[in-house]
């Protein structure tokens, strides 16, 4: 699975979290801001700033679940994350997958 | 492009318009109301807006379902809304029904206080999502929190007026001032940690101030009985008014916002095709 793919499949998973009906609203509110959720074209970037603006501080919370998510699924230790908060901790384990990878 | 009838900074502006207007016109009559009027208004108003919160709660559970932290959380919410209209209905029985006047302590405060704890719960769940890693935070509003539940606790019982003459009433107010605590520390935590954001910070500030605000009536009424002055007890009304109508609000927006709609969505996809 590639990385874009993986932090779709985590980003589903931790809006699922939330209730099956306010995952599917948040989807149409993305939607509406232009972003796409389709795995291919899932960019995890713009996501986060576009539900920063839907959720202030809420969206960083849900981008370090995803990073938790994602760090379990490409079994890299917990302490990657150091310093880290949000989408910055997702990016990092972009980077370490990157580097293990080439 | 969003419609208008989706569009946050639209639905802000009509429901601060809305809002403004219901605070002034449901506590009106009470304000200009006196005696056996003011208690019939005060009654049937507060049982209007806890119905009509308890209302759109059912609703908003309903659709939610049980999935999810929201399925959970906002059951529990219907369920505090429940019990409180529940009370609610129980004071106006034993006011207006069997003329007793302040029928405090009653069964309609046993339904008040079990109330507090799926109030809570909802409250402790969406704090726990949303303020996950905030232990410090938390930790200090939850010592002030102590402190303030302690101070109010102990000027209680030296205001009260005959400590000796009638404890269970004493007891009770001295319950509900523990049992706002559990409202307090998650409101507070919830308006200081979550207020940003288009769709979150209008749903997440009403929330917390209408528990806030809920925690103040329940102060004031539970002082007022300890120094013995019942006749006073409707000022706190307004207060128990002005939290249900905060809390319909929230549970509007989290209707209109967080729940999805694939009529309205349609709706909205034909308008920006058309």
């Amino acid at each position: 699975m590639n990385l874009q793919r993986l932090a779709w499949k985590c980003t589903q998973e931790v809006i699922t979290t939330l209730g099956e009906p306010t995952m599917q609203s948040l989807e149409w509110h993305m939607s509406q801001s232009g972003i796409s959720m389709v795995p291919e074209k899932f960019d995890i970037k713009r996501f986060h700033a576009a539900l920063y603006e839907l959720m202030g501080d809420g969206a960083d919370i849900i981008m370090e679940l995803v990073a938790k998510q994602m760090a379990e699924k490409l079994e890299i230790s917990a302490d990657y994350d150091k310093g880290l908060i949000g989408i910055e901790r997702v990016l990092r384990l972009f980077e370490i997958a990157e580097k293990v990878k080439g | 492009m969003q419609t208008t009838a989706f569009d946050p900074q639209v639905i802000r502006r009509w429901l601060t318009v809305t809002l403004a207007v219901a605070l002034v016109a449901l506590n009106l009559p009470l304000i200009l109301a006196d005696g056996e009027g003011r208690v019939f208004f005060g009654n049937w108003i507060l049982n209007a807006t806890s119905a009509g919160a308890f209302a759109l709660a059912a609703v908003v559970a309903l659709r939610q379902g049980k999935s999810g932290l929201y399925g959970k959380a906002q059951a529990a919410f219907a369920l505090a809304l429940g019990l409180w209209l529940a009370g609610e209905l129980l004071w106006t029985y034993y006011e207006l029904g069997l003329g007793i006047d302040n029928p405090f302590p009653s069964l309609a405060d046993a339904a008040w206080l079990a109330g507090y704890a799926p109030a809570a719960y909802y409250l402790f769940r969406i704090y726990r999502f949303f303020g996950a890693g905030q232990n410090r935070l938390a930790l200090a509003v939850s010592v002030a929190t102590a402190a303030f539940v302690a101070y109010s606790a102990i000027e209680l019982v030296l205001v009260s007026a005959d400590p000796e003459g009638d404890a269970l009433s004493l007891v009770v107010s001295l319950l509900y001032v523990a049992v706002d605590g559990l409202l307090i520390v998650p409101a507070v935590l919830v308006l200081l940690r979550l207020k940003s954001g288009k769709l979150t910070g209008v749903p997440w500030f009403l929330l917390s101030i209408s528990m806030l605000l809920f925690a103040a009536a329940d102060l004031g009424f539970a002082y007022h009985s300890a120094i013995g002055a019942p006749e006073n007890d409707w000022v706190w009304d307004p207060l128990y008014n002005a939290a249900y109508i905060m809390m319909a609000a929230t549970l509007f927006w989290h209707n209109r916002f967080f729940i999805y709609d694939r009529d309205a969505a349609r709706k909205t996809w034909q308008q920006e095709n058309r």
